[in-house]
C-alpha cells in the first residue's frame, strides 16, 4: 500500500496532520516509488507557482490610515444627512401647522385646490437614506432574529443555507439600512423595494426572519418552517407582496 | 465608586478597546493587504479592480469594529464575494488586458522581440488556464501559491480541511491540463 493522493499532497505542502499521517512519513522512508512521486509532485507544483507569478501586477502603495479614514467617514456619513432631514422636516411641519400660516393656502393654490375643501394632512413618512453599506455580516448567536421593519410592495428575500460561520445579509438595491445587536439584525426597509439575500450557516441553531411582527421563516436545527417561503433552486424565496 | 467615576472608567475602557482594535487592524493590514490584493489581482486579471476590492474588503473589516475569529479567512471570503459582485469585471478585465499589453510592449526594452513574445504567450496561457478553471480550484491554487495554510483555505472557501490535499492535487492537474492544451493548440 502506498500513500494516497491526500497524503501525497500533504507531504508536498508540509501539511501532514497527526496520527493518520505518521504512517505516510514512515512509509516514505522505505518506499522509493512514493519518494519519487512526492519529489515529482513538488517539482510540478513549484513550476505552476512560478507560472502563476507571471500574472502579478505591481502592487499599489497603500496605508491603513487611508482605509481607517474611509471607514470612519462612511460610518458617520449618514448622521448629518439624517439630522438635516429631521430638522428640515420638523421646521416644515411647524411652519405648515402654525396658526395663520400662509403655507396651507399657498399649497392649495399650487395644487389648484379650493381652500374650503378639506386639506389632506401630509402623512409623516420617513425617507430612507441610501444605506451606507449594501449589507453586513454578523456572528451567529444561539438564537438569532432578522427583522425587516416593514413590508414592501415589491422585492423578495432569498435565503440560502451554507457552510459559512456567519450570517450574511445583502440588500440588492437602495433604501435599506442595517443595525445589529447580539441576537438581532434589523433591516430598516421602509419605502425600499430592494431584493435581499441572506446566507445562514447550516449549523446555526436557531434563526428566524420576521417582517414586522410576522415570522416568515424559521430554521431550528435542521428543521425549516415558513409558510411564506418557497423552495426554489436551493433557495427559500419569500416575496414581500405575499405578506400582508 | 461614584456614578461619575464609573462613567469615566467605562469611557476609558471603550477608548482603550477602540485603540486596541485600531492597532490590531493596522498590524493585520500590513501583513494581509498585499496578500489580498495579489489574490484578487490574480483572480480577476484587473489590478485596478483588485485594488478597489482589496480596499473595500479592509473598509468592511474596519467598520466591523471587531476582529473575526480567523481574520485571513474572513478577508478572503469577503474579498471573493466582492469580486463576484463586481458586475463589470469581465468587461474591465478585457479592456485592461489590452492596455497592459501595450504598456508591456513599451516596457520590454531589455528583452529581445522573441523573448517578449514568449513572455506574452506564457502570460496569456496562464491567464486563459486560470479563467477556465472553476472558482474553487483557482482560489485553492492561487491562495496556496501565496502560502495560505490548509486550515485557512478550508475556512475561507468553506471546505473540509481533511480533503484540501486531494482538492489541491486536482486543481493543479486541471491547471496543467488546460495550460498544456492551450500550448498545443497554437
Amino acid at each position: 500500500m502506498h500513500v494516497d493522493e491526500e497524503q501525497l499532497q500533504r507531504l508536498v505542502d508540509d501539511e501532514l496532520g497527526e496520527a493518520p499521517d505518521d504512517w505516510a512519513t514512515e512509509h516514505l522512508l522505505h518506499c522509493e516509488p512514493c519518494r519519487e512521486r512526492v519529489e515529482r509532485a513538488r517539482r510540478d507544483q513549484r513550476e505552476i507557482f512560478i507560472l502563476l507569478g507571471s500574472l502579478d501586477h505591481p502592487r499599489p502603495k497603500f496605508d491603513s490610515a487611508t482605509i481607517v479614514a474611509r471607514g470612519r467617514r462612511r460610518n458617520s456619513a449618514w448622521i448629518p444627512k439624517a439630522a438635516g432631514f429631521v430638522v428640515a422636516a420638523v421646521l416644515a411641519g411647524a411652519a405648515y401647522a402654525a396658526p395663520g400660516s400662509p403655507l396651507p393656502s399657498l399649497a392649495a393654490k399650487i395644487l389648484g385646490r379650493n381652500q374650503d375643501m378639506p386639506v389632506r394632512i401630509p402623512v409623516a413618512r420617513t425617507t430612507t437614506l441610501p444605506a451606507p453599506v449594501s449589507g453586513l455580516t454578523v456572528a451567529t448567536a444561539n438564537r438569532m432574529s432578522i427583522v425587516f421593519a416593514a413590508t414592501q410592495s415589491d422585492g423578495a428575500i432569498r435565503v440560502t443555507l451554507g457552510d459559512g460561520h456567519e450570517i450574511e445579509l445583502r440588500a440588492l438595491g437602495p433604501g435599506a439600512s442595517f443595525s445589529s445587536s447580539e441576537a438581532e439584525l434589523t433591516v430598516d426597509n421602509s419605502g425600499s423595494s430592494a431584493d435581499y439575500e441572506i446566507a445562514i450557516p447550516k449549523d446555526a441553531p436557531r434563526v428566524e426572519i420576521r417582517i414586522g411582527a410576522r415570522r416568515v421563516f424559521l430554521k431550528e436545527g435542521d428543521r425549516i418552517l415558513g409558510e411564506h417561503a418557497e423552495l426554489n433552486g436551493g433557495q427559500y424565496v419569500i416575496t414581500f407582496a405575499g405578506i400582508h | 465608586m461614584t456614578l461619575q467615576q464609573n462613567s469615566v472608567v467605562q469611557s476609558r475602557r471603550v477608548a482603550e478597546r477602540a485603540q486596541s482594535f485600531d492597532d490590531e487592524f493596522a498590524a493585520l493590514f500590513k501583513v494581509q493587504y498585499p496578500r489580498i490584493y495579489r489574490y484578487l489581482d490574480r483572480m480577476s486579471g484587473d489590478p485596478d479592480a483588485a485594488e478597489d476590492l482589496a480596499q473595500e474588503t479592509f473598509v468592511r473589516l474596519y467598520q466591523r469594529r471587531s476582529m473575526p475569529d480567523e481574520p485571513s479567512a474572513w478577508l478572503i471570503s469577503v474579498g471573493l464575494n466582492l469580486l463576484r459582485n463586481m458586475a463589470s469585471s469581465t468587461r474591465r478585465r478585457i479592456e485592461l488586458l489590452e492596455s497592459n499589453r501595450s504598456e508591456h510592449d513599451s516596457s520590454t526594452g531589455f528583452e529581445s522581440a522573441e523573448d517578449a513574445t514568449q513572455t506574452h504567450e506564457t502570460q496569456a496561457r496562464v491567464r486563459r488556464a486560470i479563467d477556465s478553471m472553476d472558482e474553487r480550484d483557482k482560489s485553492l491554487l492561487l491562495l496556496r501559491a501565496d502560502g495560505y495554510s490548509y486550515k485557512e483555505l478550508a475556512a475561507a472557501l468553506h471546505l473540509n480541511v481533511a480533503s484540501i490535499g486531494t482538492l489541491m492535487a486536482r486543481a493543479q492537474r486541471s491547471f496543467r491540463s488546460i495550460y498544456e492544451e492551450s500550448g498545443h493548440a497554437r
